[in-house]
Formats: structure tokens, sequence, C-alpha cells
């Protein structure tokens, strides 16, 4: 009885979560791009936790490839500034490696895509 | 033909032919590790190194040259077809250029020609055209080693040219494919053997899986298992001549392969972690993304962020599963060769380093990098089509005009040759020669010299690489030309002289000519190839070639002419101006091969074969005393020392740390650490050296804390106590000066209860809680000084300053530290006796500089006998002492008694201070007015000599005054202007009110020249008079003590006459007359146990001995048919009136005799030892020869048997493949 409480509360908590999509995907790409800018600490709690956060969106709002190639534009645009500004500092470094983790992502979600269109 | 494969062919061409514009005329670009000999004289670098398992470079030793056989027999056949060696290597680098290209341009075209939504035909066209550029010219394939390629360089176009083989094969099933895969491969062999086997794993396992991958899923066609394993087992043969060699080297336990591999010799040196690491700090991800060189940083290089642009507009538009294959493996090999991807893939990379020979991906940037242009070069002109497509034709080719632009433009450095052949900018040097003339000769005068020896090339170097210049400038820096195209053995570096190598060049320093011969005699050196040129010993090369040995080397080619003059005694050859060729006195030179005209038994091989005590003649052999077969043999035993400061021999009891402060104590978190550095500690707790040493930086690092932050933080006056953790209100209690300073306390005072409280022997207690006094002393200086600078009012800096003093003072007393008794030392043996050996001993004393007084007054006790000088015997280098009797114990320790010798006996102060002698004390007067910027005194110590620990010790009264008391070392320089350099080794306050005892111990370096102390006033208190007594610096040198026993019964025995005669490089042939009696022959060659003796007409009798017999006969037989024996007896040299004579040596391969000790017994294996330390010898018995007294013995490198077979193997399966490829596709029709 408890658990399907549970359950409805969560089931509510996403349907609010899924008319926010622009927002959350805008929150997601500004914490790359602010960790790659501003930030000092180098963790792979962060790194993981954002793109946990961020694969747990595609299930939610079944985002597609491109929406993850066209966040690759964005690591891009900041790794590039980045590389011009400063070379190879730990903040382009750190471009770098979100572009690596988007790159990946987008091509395991494509793979994925392509697999379901054919079933 | 079509009109695109026109363009793409043409460019192919053009492509082959730029190399021939980066070399001049008869210039070649040699040097480096592999040499690249082959280019400029392929046969003998055929015949003296291709051939065998075994260089005879230096003192010889293990290799595994066979993968380079086909490719030199290639070189060879174009050798004699061009002549020149610089069409050769513009032929072979014309082959990389266009082969690159095209197997680039046809894999992209055939992936392109795949895709979901078709690609117009031109864009397929110029976007692989593009890709083919971009792998060729691309930063990462440029600067990817070009300026000294080594043989696995040939990857930049075989691994696509075997991909595209392959890619064709599966998709078209023509054999043909496959069958010309493996027989190029075999060509370039290298890049499939051994050596490179980083490269081969590098590649093949993840192209064989994108090519299966590609064929099953994306092409729907059916992998062809069986003709796979076909394939596989079919490169396995072809291949078996160097494969059967080092699968069989890599599984013989104890073989240098095996060790790489399989042996924990230290879990860093297996895995290579160690090494990992360090690359992959230095290396950036971003620069990878980049497709750019890691040094190649600037903002010009910026422009390159189009091609990332590039594939990421690629997969945005993509809709096939192709590129998304292409670019997973792209990925995959980014992470390896990046390594910097997250801390989790870093510490997944680290992991992979526990795979039994992943090791050889240490320095695993350089290793992947070509693998890593490979699929960037596939995923860029994929994605590069992709885009393109959804251009108009203008905007198209406005696109494709960009592209090639920056991969040109920037790919001119190789097009020009900059990159490849190599003029250093500061200093003008060229990296390619036209080969000298006269030096031509010098190479021929050795070939043809036919005597079986060894030479040795100076001006020595470190790396033992051989320097010389060429025809026109230019040089040649590699490895030794003699060893390699000569066939005769060279020592040219430092390490080849082991295992005399740090007294060789010592003995160069302290110019001891009779030592220099000594070690030339036992190395077999028969002469000295001298390149008087200064240019190549001039400061352009110093620092790479001579950076070690110029400490010890003649600083001018003057200097060093003179220097090997006196060694050769003037017996010379010139060839021209540079090129000397010196002959050592015949008198001292041993030959390759003989026979000892006795045997010492000792257990330190090296010293008493340099020794000169003992015997003059040259053929006594030292032999390794644990193996006395016979209780006859002269034995010699070197007591060894138990030196109470063994670990602090390179002064690590000094060493400074340098820990990075960078979080400020007022941080909220700041608590935080003193957490982390618990754990820090915790995970150390087994490791007893590193949680000494981690301590000790944690303690360096409160000091720094209080120097950096130290005019921020207030000076509260109250006692302190940590803050529990969960205490989080109290955190900011950190934050004060007297934090800092009772943290300190408590960890010094955690340590000693640590050191006090562990389980190990006093010595060691005692080495640890001097490394914590030092530390101590310097932390006192730096606080201290501190302290006196802070920006504090003089209220709280006084107290500041007397709570640290204090402070420190209490420090000291708790480390409760032995005084040394200085009046007469007690120096600590350990000698290990033998069983059998329950005899009386001469125990003689290495005089060396002990004065005779010294000597006089000195005693031993060794168990209850106490030996004391014997005036009347030993020898002017040798003190003697009263006989010992051994009562059959296997082990003594024992103590010399020796009176030490001051080296401050007469110490002469210097400078602006004032020394006066007041009794029996010194009494200083030092001018402490202007504090610690004054001079005060000096005292150069006299007779400091390099690699020699000292203990300085003296006893002092300040009154209360503080004294800084210095030590420094003079370095030697090459530098003119500047001809010392001093080293600061330690600062210590001296401050006393009552008489006290201070006791360093310090090293002096290698290169050391000198060493002085200098006290100066610490701090501006009104007194000034530091009082000094006893003062005494004595080297803590071990003399040395030889228990010598002689036996009356000893007589020489009658030795037989040999005669030797080198076959090859790993064969000898030894006759031998007279052998009555055992006798011992000696190989001056380094030890291994693949050296073996056989006797050619004593058979093995087990069944493998039978089959080796029966295939040696059939072998003999076949080769009979085409070659006859060498069957000449001439004699060249005799050595020791006819003892021992020298045949003419030849460099026969193959000879029906090649196979004459297959099946045959080893004779003497277990009698076979390391004699002088790195050679051979055999105890030959009689009965090992049925009692015969003349007769033949073969010695042989065994593991170049294996050879013979596996090469025979190859050339089977290449003749069949030839045979069926002409049958089947050429001639079927």
């Amino acid at each position: 009885m408890r658990t399907s409480k549970y359950k409805q509360f969560i089931k509510n908590k996403l349907s609010y979560l899924k008319n926010y999509k622009l927002p959350v995907l805008t929150a997601i790409v500004l914490i790359v791009i602010g960790d790659i800018f501003l930030s000092n600490i180098k963790s792979d709690i962060v790194i993981f936790g954002v793109l946990g956060l961020y694969l747990f969106s595609i299930n939610l709002y079944e985002l597609k490839s491109k929406t993850t190639f066209l966040i690759c534009f964005f690591v891009l645009a900041a790794f590039s500034i980045q590389f011009i500004l400063s070379s190879t500092s730990d903040h382009t470094e750190k471009a770098a490696v979100w572009l690596f983790l988007f790159l990946l992502t987008g091509i395991i979600q494509e793979f994925w895509q392509l697999k379901n269109e054919k079933n | 033909m079509k009109k695109t494969n026109i363009l793409v062919f043409t460019i192919a061409i053009l492509l082959f032919f730029i190399p021939f514009f980066w070399l001049k005329p008869g210039e070649m670009n040699l040097g480096g590790d592999s040499g690249r000999l082959y280019f400029y004289d392929p046969l003998s670098y055929l015949k003296y190194y291709t051939l065998y398992v075994y260089s005879s470079s230096g003192a010889g030793n293990e290799i595994f040259s066979y993968s380079s056989l086909f490719y030199t027999s290639v070189l060879f056949v174009f050798k004699l077809i061009f002549s020149s060696p610089t069409i050769l290597i513009s032929i072979f680098n014309g082959i990389v250029l266009s082969c690159g290209f095209l197997s680039i341009y046809f894999i992209v075209r055939e992936l392109l020609s795949n895709f979901k939504n078709p690609i117009r035909k031109s864009i397929i066209v110029f976007s692989s055209i593009l890709a083919g550029f971009f792998y060729i010219f691309s930063q990462l394939s440029i600067y990817s080693g070009w300026e000294n390629p080594i043989l696995s360089h040939n990857q930049i176009f075989l691994n696509p040219l075997i991909f595209l083989l392959l890619l064709r094969y599966f998709l078209t099933r023509k054999k043909l494919y496959m069958y010309s895969a493996v027989l190029i491969s075999v060509v370039f062999s290298a890049n499939f053997s051994f050596q490179g086997a980083p490269t081969f794993f590098a590649f093949y396992p993840l192209a064989l899986t994108f090519l299966i991958c590609y064929v099953k899923l994306i092409k729907k066609i059916s992998i062809p298992f069986k003709e796979l394993i076909f394939g596989i087992i079919l490169f396995l043969l072809a291949h078996s001549f160097h494969l059967i060699p080092e699968i069989a080297r890599l599984f013989s336990f104890g073989s240098s392969l095996n060790k790489v591999v399989f042996i924990q010799g230290g879990v860093d040196a297996r895995m290579g972690i160690a090494y990992f690491i360090a690359v992959a700090s230095g290396v950036k991800l971003s620069l990878i993304w980049l497709g750019v060189a890691q040094f190649q940083r600037a903002l010009i290089f910026s422009i390159f962020i189009i091609f990332p642009i590039i594939l990421i507009s690629g997969f945005y538009l993509n809709k096939g599963k192709t590129l998304l294959l292409t670019g997973l493996f792209f990925l995959a090999v980014m992470f390896f060769d990046s390594a910097n991807i997250t801390n989790t893939g870093f510490f997944f990379y680290k992991q992979l380093f526990k795979i039994p020979g992943f090791s050889m991906f240490r320095n695993y940037h350089g290793q992947w990098l070509y693998v890593y242009f490979f699929f960037y070069a596939l995923v860029f002109g994929q994605t590069l089509a992709i885009v393109a497509n959804k251009l108009s034709r203008r905007l198209f080719l406005i696109f494709i005009f960009v592209f090639t632009v920056v991969i040109l433009g920037f790919g001119t450095p190789l097009i020009t040759g900059a990159a490849s052949i190599v003029t250093h900018k500061e200093n003008g040097i060229r990296y390619a020669l036209r080969m000298d003339p006269i030096y031509e000769k010098v190479l021929a005068y050795f070939k043809k010299y036919p005597i079986d020896e060894k030479i040795i090339t100076f001006p020595i170097t470190s790396p033992g690489f051989q320097i010389f210049q060429g025809k026109d400038g230019g040089i040649y820096q590699g490895i030794p030309t003699i060893s390699f195209l000569s066939g005769k053995s060279d020592f040219s570096g430092f390490e080849t002289l082991r295992p005399f190598n740090e007294i060789f060049i010592q003995a160069m320093y302290d110019k001891n000519y009779e030592l220099l011969k000594k070690i030339l005699s036992l190395l077999n050196i028969h002469h000295i190839f001298y390149n008087s040129d200064p240019y190549i010993y001039s400061d352009n090369f110093q620092a790479y070639l001579y950076n070690y040995i110029s400490k010890f080397s003649p600083k001018d080619q003057k200097e060093y002419g003179k220097l090997i003059e006196k060694i050769s005694e003037g017996n010379r050859i010139d060839f021209g101006k540079n090129y000397h060729i010196y002959s050592l006195n015949a008198d001292a030179y041993l030959p390759h091969i003989f026979i000892a005209t006795e045997t010492l038994r000792t257990n330190n091989q090296l010293s008493l074969s340099i020794d000169q005590y003992f015997s003059n003649d040259l053929r006594a052999i030292p032999l390794p005393a644990e193996k006395i077969p016979n209780n006859k043999d002269r034995v010699f035993l070197y007591a060894q020392p138990e030196n109470p400061f063994e670990q602090l021999t390179s002064n690590s009891h000094l060493h400074k740390h340098e820990p990075f402060i960078s979080r400020k104590l007022s941080d909220p978190l700041y608590a935080l650490t003193s957490v982390k550095e618990y754990f820090e500690l915790y995970k150390q707790r087994n490791n007893p050296a590193g949680y000494l040493d981690l301590s000790l930086f944690f303690l360096e690092k409160r000091i720094r804390e209080l120097e950096t932050f130290g005019d921020k933080i207030p000076v509260l006056k109250t006692s302190w106590h940590e803050p529990k953790l969960w205490e989080f209100y109290n955190w900011s209690q950190y934050n004060s000066w007297d934090a800092g300073l009772a943290r300190y306390q408590q960890d010094v005072e955690k340590l000693i209860g640590w050191v006090n409280n562990r389980n190990d022997p006093e010595i060691k207690k005692n080495e640890n809680k001097i490394k914590i006094r030092e530390q101590i002393y310097y932390h006192q200086v730096e606080l201290l000084r501190s302290i006196i600078s802070i920006n504090k009012n003089n209220e709280e800096k006084t107290y500041l300053y007397s709570f640290a003093d204090d402070m420190f003072n209490k420090l000291f007393q708790k480390i409760q530290l032995p005084i040394y008794d200085t009046s007469i030392y007690n120096y600590q043996h350990q000698l290990s006796l033998y069983s059998n050996l329950d005899d009386s001993f001469d125990v003689l004393l290495a005089k060396r500089n002990i004065s005779n007084n010294a000597l006089m007054n000195a005693y031993i006790e060794i168990n209850d006998q106490v030996l004391r000088p014997v005036q009347a015997e030993g020898s002017d280098k040798l003190f003697a002492f009263t006989n010992y009797i051994n009562n059959k114990n296997k082990k003594e320790s024992f103590s010399l008694h020796l009176q030490p010798e001051n080296l401050a006996k007469d110490s002469n102060w210097t400078s602006s201070g004032e020394s006066v002698e007041t009794g029996k004390s010194t009494t200083f007067i030092i001018n402490n007015n202007i504090e610690d910027e004054t001079k005060g005194l000096m005292f150069e110590i006299p007779n400091w000599t390099p690699n020699n620990q000292y203990l300085i010790s003296f006893e002092y009264m300040t009154s209360g005054d503080d004294f800084l008391l210095s030590f420094y070392d003079k370095k030697r320089s090459g530098d003119i202007l500047r001809k010392r350099s001093y080293k600061l080794f330690f600062e210590k306050i001296l401050s006393t009110t009552t008489w006290k005892t201070h006791q360093s111990i310090i090293s002096a370096e290698g290169d050391s020249a000198g060493a002085f102390l200098q006290l100066t006033a610490f701090s501006a208190k009104d007194k000034s008079k530091l009082q000094i007594k006893n003062l005494l610096i004595t080297k803590i040198a071990y003399p040395e003590i030889i228990f010598k026993k002689l036996f009356t019964s000893y007589a020489q025995q009658a030795i037989p006459k040999i005669t030797f005669t080198k076959i090859n490089p790993t064969k000898y042939r030894v006759n031998v007359v007279g052998a009555t009696s055992p006798y011992d022959l000696v190989f001056l060659e380094a030890f291994s146990e693949n050296w073996k003796l056989f006797n050619p007409e004593d058979n093995t009798k087990s069944i493998l001995g039978y089959f080796s017999r029966f295939f040696g006969i059939i072998s003999k037989k076949i080769v009979s048919l085409f070659i006859k024996e060498d069957m000449n007896k001439q004699i060249v040299a005799s050595y020791f009136n006819g003892d021992v004579k020298e045949g003419k040596h030849t460099n026969t391969f193959l000879a029906p005799n090649t196979f004459e000790t297959w099946g045959k017994e080893a004779i003497a294996d277990n009698r076979h030892y390391g004699a002088f330390d790195y050679a051979n010898l055999w105890v030959i018995n009689p009965e090992d020869m049925d009692g015969k007294k003349d007769y033949t013995l073969i010695l042989e490198f065994i593991p170049q048997k294996k050879f013979y077979p596996a090469l025979f193997i190859s050339l089977l399966t290449l003749f069949s493949l030839a045979i069926y490829i002409l049958k089947t596709e050429i001639f079927k029709k």
C-alpha cells in the first residue's frame, strides 16, 4: 500500500518534471559549461553525476541522439574558447573530457535508436 | 582507368617522389636507437647482426634481430640495383607516403560507398583524398618519429595497407588479398615481432574487431572463420623464423624476455606503472582532440578546431551505422591514447598493467598514436563527406579548399623534409651525413683485421652511442658502427663496460693508467679507436652524450689524447686528421678464449679481478667461492662491512621536501586536510620507508603553512588541543601560530614514538632517528628565519622565537641518538666462511691512505681471537695481521679497531671572523651584528673525495647564543666561466649554555670536488663567542680486509694447449691438445647459461637427441650439396708462448658443420661459472672427454640452433604460397 503511494508520488513528480524539458536540459548544459569555465574541482562525482542526470533525461524526455550531438556543439564551443584563451589549461582538459563523454553517449544513443527503429 | 583513379594515382606518384628531395645526393639520415645502418651497408648488417641471436657488441648479449631478415635482404637487393643508400632511403620513405595515402583513400571510399543516404561520387573521391592527406600530413603523423624512424615506423603505411587487404578479402572472399597481406607482413616482420609487439597489439586486435563488426553487422556478409583461421596459421608459419626463437625465449625461465613479461621483478618494474604515470602527467586530451602533437600548444594550432567541428557536424547529420561504428572505435583508441579521461578511466587504465605483458604500453601515448590517427582519418573522411553532401557545389569547393590548405599547409615540414631530416635550430647540427671515406677506411681496417678481439671507442659516451662527422658536416649519432658493420665487438658507452664501468671512469678521473689497462685486458680489448675531432666533444653534445661521463672524463680532446697515449704506450695508426687506432700492449692482452693458469676462489670477484695484490698473472681467474670443487684452490675472502649508516649513503637523510601549500589555515574546511593526511599515512602502514617519508613530508607542510600564512594568522599564547572531527564549531582553531607549532610538536613526537616502538634492529632505528633529527634541524632554521622576518610586533616575534626554540630543543632531547665514539673507530664486518675451509687464514688490510701509526695500533677482534699487526709481513700495499684460525664457523662477525684519520687535524678557518686556540678548545669570534649576512668563518676540508661518506663530530659551547653551521659541497663544472658551483647540504643552529656534542653524517656526491664548513652568527645577541673542541672530520671508509688462504700442497698443474677459431658470433671451435688433468677454459664474453660446450663425438642418449641428430644429418647432407665446408686452418696469432693459438675466423652462417652439435651432449654444464664477474669459465675434467688428451670442443650459443629449422619452415611456407599465387591467380587462364 505504502509502496504504491511512493510510486504514485514519484510518477507525479516525474510527470511534473516532464513539462520542464527545456529548463532541465538548459540546466544540464549550464552545469557543464559552468564546470568547464568556473570550477577548479576535478571530480568524477560531478562528471558522472551530471552524465547520469543527462541519461535520466534521455529516458524521461525520450531525447534523440541529435540532442546529444547538439550539446556536443556547446561543449565544443566552450572547448574552443578555453583553448584559445588558455591553451591546455585544466579547464580546456575538462572541456575535452566532456566532449568525449557526450560524443560517446550520442553514438551509443544512436545505435540504440537505430536498433529500436528496426524493431 | 577511371579519371578519378588517374587523379589518385598521380597524387600517390607525386607523394612517392617527395622524399627524393629531402636528402642531398649521397646523404643519409642515419643514427638513433636503430642506427638505420641497414640502409648504408645492408650486407654487413645482415652478416654481422640480423642473422644471429647474439650481438657481440660490448661484452655481448642476447638479441632478437631475426625479424629484420627479409627487410634487410630486400634492401640488399635494392642496394645492388641502385647502389646509393640515399636512393634506398628515399624509395622506402616514398613507399610509406604513397602507400599510406592510397590505402586510406581506398578504405574511406569503401566505407562511404555503403552509406544509407547516398553521397555524390565526387564528394566521396575528394573526401577520401583529403582523408588520405590528413593521415600522412596530420601533425600527429609528421611528428611521429620521422626524424630517426625505427623499423616499426613502417606501421604508418603497413597498418592501413594490411587493413585494406583484409577488408577487401572479407568483402570479395578473394584469397589473394589475404596471401598478399601475409607476404607483405613477412617483409616487414619487425612490426609483427617482439620488438614490434606494442604496435602490433595496439592496432591489429582493434582493426580486426572493427572489420568483423563492419562486415557482419553493416555489410551483412558472413565471416569465413575457417579461412580466417587458416590465414592466421599461414601467418604464423610464414613468421616462424622469428616467432619460434622469440616464443622459445619467452617461455624459457630466466631469459630476459621471460623476465620482462612474467617475472615479478618488483611490481612497478614489471607493470611499468611508474613510467606510465610519469608519461600520463604530460599528455593532454585537448591536443589529441585537435589532432596536433603534444608540444604544439601555441595559439595558431587552435585552427585545428575545424576538425572536431567537422566530426561533431558529421555525427549530427549522420543517418547510418558505418560512421557510428568507426566513431566508437575512434573514441576507444582516443581513450587508450590519452588515458586522462576522468579519474575512474585513469584508474581502470592502471589496472590493465596487471595483465602480463601490458607494460609494453608504458609509453602508451607514442604507441597508440598511430592507431589513433588511423581511426581519426577514417572518421574525418566520412564526416567530411556527410557535411559536404549538404553543401552547394560552390560551398563544397570552398570547403575542400580550406581543408586542403590547412592540411597541406601545416604538413609543409614533412613535404620539405624539415620534419624528417632534422637540422637543430640553435646549433645548426644536421642529423644527416655523407659518409666520410676516411672513416670508411677505419671500418674496412677492422673488418679485415684477422684477430677475434674487442675494441673500445673514445670519447666514451653515456648512452653507448657513437658520434662522428660526415664528409661535409652533418653527424652520425647512434649505435656503434664498428660493432654492426665490421663484425668486431665495440665498447662505446659507459653501460657497456659493466661490471667495471664505475671503476673505469673513476680510474679515468684518477689517471690510474695501470687499472685502465687491466680492465681493458679483462674485457678482451686489444684496440682503441679514438676520434680526436674536437667538434664531437664540444658543448653541443655534452648534455646528451657525455652528461654523466663528463664529470670523470678528460675535459677536452687534447687531454683525451694524452690519456689514450698513456694507456696504449703510443702504438697507433692514423686515418686522416681525426681517426686513430691504437694497439694495446700485446703482453697485457687476454685472448677471447684461453685456459686459466690458476683459479682464485673469492667472494668478491670484481675486487679480486682488478686488485694487483695477489697475482700478476693475467690468466689467474677469480671464481665464486661458494663453488669450491676441491680444497686446493687459493682462497681470498673479502670481509663485508656492516655500516650503521648504510641507508644514508646518498644523503637521503638530508632530502628536502617541497609540499605545495594551497589551503589557508583559516579555510573552514582546513580541518579535513588533517583527516586526509591521517588516511594517507594509514595507507602507508605496511610500508615503513613510505610512512617515514610521508610523515616527514607532512612535518615540512606544517612549517611551510606557518611560513606562508605567518603574517596573517594570530598568536594566541595559549595551549592548543586538536578539535575532534565532529566539533566543526571549533575547526577555526587551526588558524593560529600556537596551533601550527603544537601540531608540529605532536607529529614529531608521534613519529619518534613510532620509530621507538617498531620491532627494528637498533641500527635501523638509529638511521630513522638521524633522518628525523636532520629534518628538525632543517625546520628549525627555516622556521626561526621565518619568525625573524614576519610582520608582527616585537613582543609577538620574541615570544614565537623563544617558544619555537624551546620546542626544537625539547624535540632534539627526545630523539636520543647515541654519540659515536670517535677516539678509535670500531668497524664492524661480516665474513662468510665456507664449511670446507677449516684452516688458518692470513689476514691482510689494504693500506691505501691509512697512516703507519694508525695501522700499528690497529687490531681485529674475531671470536675470542685478537689479531695484532705483524710488521714484517705484507707488502707495500697490504698490511698483515696475525693469522686467524677458523673453527668451521660458517659466518663470522668481527671488528677492526682503527684510529680514524682526522681531516680537520690542521684546521685552518678563514674569512671575516677570528679563531683563537685556547687550551684544548678553539674559540671563534664571529661578527653577529649583521645577522646571517656575514660570511663568518670557513674551513675547507682537505682530501675530500667523491662517493665517500664522512662523519663530522665536535663538541661546542655557545654561551646561549645562536650560530649557524653550514655545509657546502663544491661541484665539478665544465663551465669555463663558472668553474665551481656550490650545493648547500645543510644548515644547523648551534645553541647551548653547556658543552654538547654535535655529529653529522654526510656523503660526498659523485661530482664533488671539495667541501667546506661555514660558521655564521644566526641571531643578533650580545655574545658572539662559539667554542669548539675535538673537531673530527673522518671518512667512514671501511678498510678492505682480506682473508687469504694458501695451501702448501698447491702445485701448478700442466695446462693443455688450445687453438680456437671463431665460426660466427654464436659458435667457436676449440682444439685442445695435451689435456691430462682438469683445467679451466675461459671465454671472455658476457656470462650466459646458453653458452654450452659440446663434444661433437658424444651423442645425447634421449629420443629428442636421436631426432635432433637425425635432422642434423639430413640437413648436413642437403647443405653439402650447395656449400663446401671451409677447411682453412691458418693460424693468425699465438699467445703465451704458444699455449693459446688463434685460427683465422670466418663468419659462416650456414655450412655442413652447422649441424654438428645437433643431438650431441653438452659437457661440464654443471661446472660453468662466471669468471671476472662477467665472463664464462668451464672446469673440464678428463672424464668429460672419456680420458682423451687431444680433442675438439664446440662452444655454441644454443638459442641460435632454433633459428635454422624455424627459417626452413618460413621459407617452405613462403615458397608454397608463391607457387599457389602463381598457379591460381597469375596463370589461372
